[in-house]
């Protein structure tokens, strides 16, 4: 009897809920036809924020991803001190607390995945791996948040009114991706070289041939020298697929959002934004993972 | 039990070892797709800016274009197959591993 009423308060809860659900979006579809909302001017570089202050190197005002990579960043150093006097703490009393089991959780999972790509070098690349996945991980949670794209500054540009917004995931940037990508592109040289030495320069530079290739050994030497070429050519495709498949994601994502919820209003984006969480997972695993794929093709002489 | 244990060990690492393919998958094809691409438009940016530089408009922009189109499947085949040769090592490895 008590079971049976409680699932029909349950019913009742879900009902009205769906009710309320769907008035908000009758409301919403109302309120866009009746007002002249009008669709948000869609930039493809970071908007300028404009501050009186002047600050070195931003003559136009800083592009309004810094406040969210600086956000990131907050948060990530802040997650490490809490980690290490939680740690500080269990050593003395030997009793950990939830968020180190929690850290500790999340960082083994991590670990073992980069064990599974990277095999015996890990521990050498994964500070670096690890760092990329959760500096995208969490600049890409960020940038769903609500206020990102929407808080701003109305701005007269050509006459007109225009939003510009004081917040926009650090990954919706170029400049960022770019940055992100030309260290883990550095890193592959680095590795490289330490791993195999000089030797690994020969990957670029190569006019030898074997001694027994006899009178077509001029054109096996131009050969190899054309690979070296095309070796430099791809590292440097390297930097930019990174960085544009990263940029690509993340951007196409807040450039869908705004889209469905001017079709249609509040509920509509609720699955959208399901689908962001997990392009924005998986983007950050890929990212670290290819990172890791390269720097073990680099360890190892072919 | 014990054998429980063991399958379920063996279970765990088989997801552990899908979810590292998917991604593999994932990452490296999307990145052979954007590659092929990139040396195309290195191509374009370095030969117009040679252009712009020795006034000789048209010629280098379509000589790198070409050199582009030509090089971005060859580092791509070189890639996915050195990628392909170095993910079925580290899979034998862990099969090693685990054995």
């Amino acid at each position: 009897m008590m079971t049976q009423t409680k699932s029909k308060g349950r019913r009742l809860v879900i009902l009205f809920g769906i009710l309320i659900a769907l008035g908000l979006c009758g409301f919403g579809v109302y309120w866009q036809f009746s007002s002249d909302a009008e669709m948000p001017v869609i930039s493809m570089a970071a908007e300028r924020i404009p501050i009186p202050l002047p600050l070195p190197g931003f003559d136009e005002g800083p592009p309004n991803t810094l406040p969210t990579a600086i956000l990131t960043a907050i948060v990530l150093v802040l997650v490490g001190l809490l980690y290490s006097r939680a740690r500080r703490r269990a050593a003395r009393t030997g009793e950990q607390s939830r968020f180190l089991v929690a850290v500790d959780a999340i960082f083994e999972a991590v670990y073992s995945f980069a064990e599974n790509v990277a095999g015996e070098h890990t521990r050498h690349f994964f500070p670096l791996a690890a760092t990329f996945f959760f500096f995208i991980l969490v600049a890409n949670w960020t940038g769903l948040l609500p206020g990102f794209g929407s808080f701003g500054i109305w701005e007269l540009h050509d006459g007109e009114p225009e939003l510009i917004p004081l917040f926009r995931g650090a990954n919706a940037d170029l400049s960022t991706t770019l940055a992100l990508a030309l260290i883990s592109v550095i890193a592959v040289q680095y590795f490289g070289l330490r791993f195999q030495g000089l030797p690994y320069l020969r990957k670029f530079f190569n006019f030898s041939a074997p001694p027994d290739s006899g009178s077509l050994r001029p054109v096996i030497a131009i050969a190899n020298g054309a690979a070296g070429l095309l070796e430099i050519i791809s590292e440097v495709s390297k930097v930019f697929s990174f960085a544009f498949r990263l940029f690509g994601n993340i951007f196409a994502g807040e450039v869908l959002l705004i889209v469905v919820s001017f079709l249609a209003a509040f509920v509509a984006t609720i699955p959208f934004m399901g689908l962001e969480l997990f392009v924005g997972l998986i983007q950050a695993l890929v990212f670290a993972m290819l990172s890791l794929v390269f720097y073990t093709m680099a360890t190892h002489h072919h | 039990m014990g054998e429980d244990a063991v399958m379920s060990e063996q279970k765990q690492s088989g997801t552990a070892g899908s979810v590292r393919d998917t991604v593999w998958v994932l990452g490296v094809g999307s990145q052979a797709g954007v590659m092929l691409a990139a040396p195309v438009l290195l191509g374009l940016l370095a030969g117009y800016f040679l252009d712009k530089l020795l006034g000789t408009l048209p010629l280098f922009t379509l000589v790198f274009v070409l050199i582009g189109m030509i090089g971005g499947p060859i580092i791509v085949y070189r890639m996915v197959t050195r990628a392909v040769k170095s993910h079925l090592e580290q899979g034998k490895d862990d099969d090693a591993n685990q054995v």
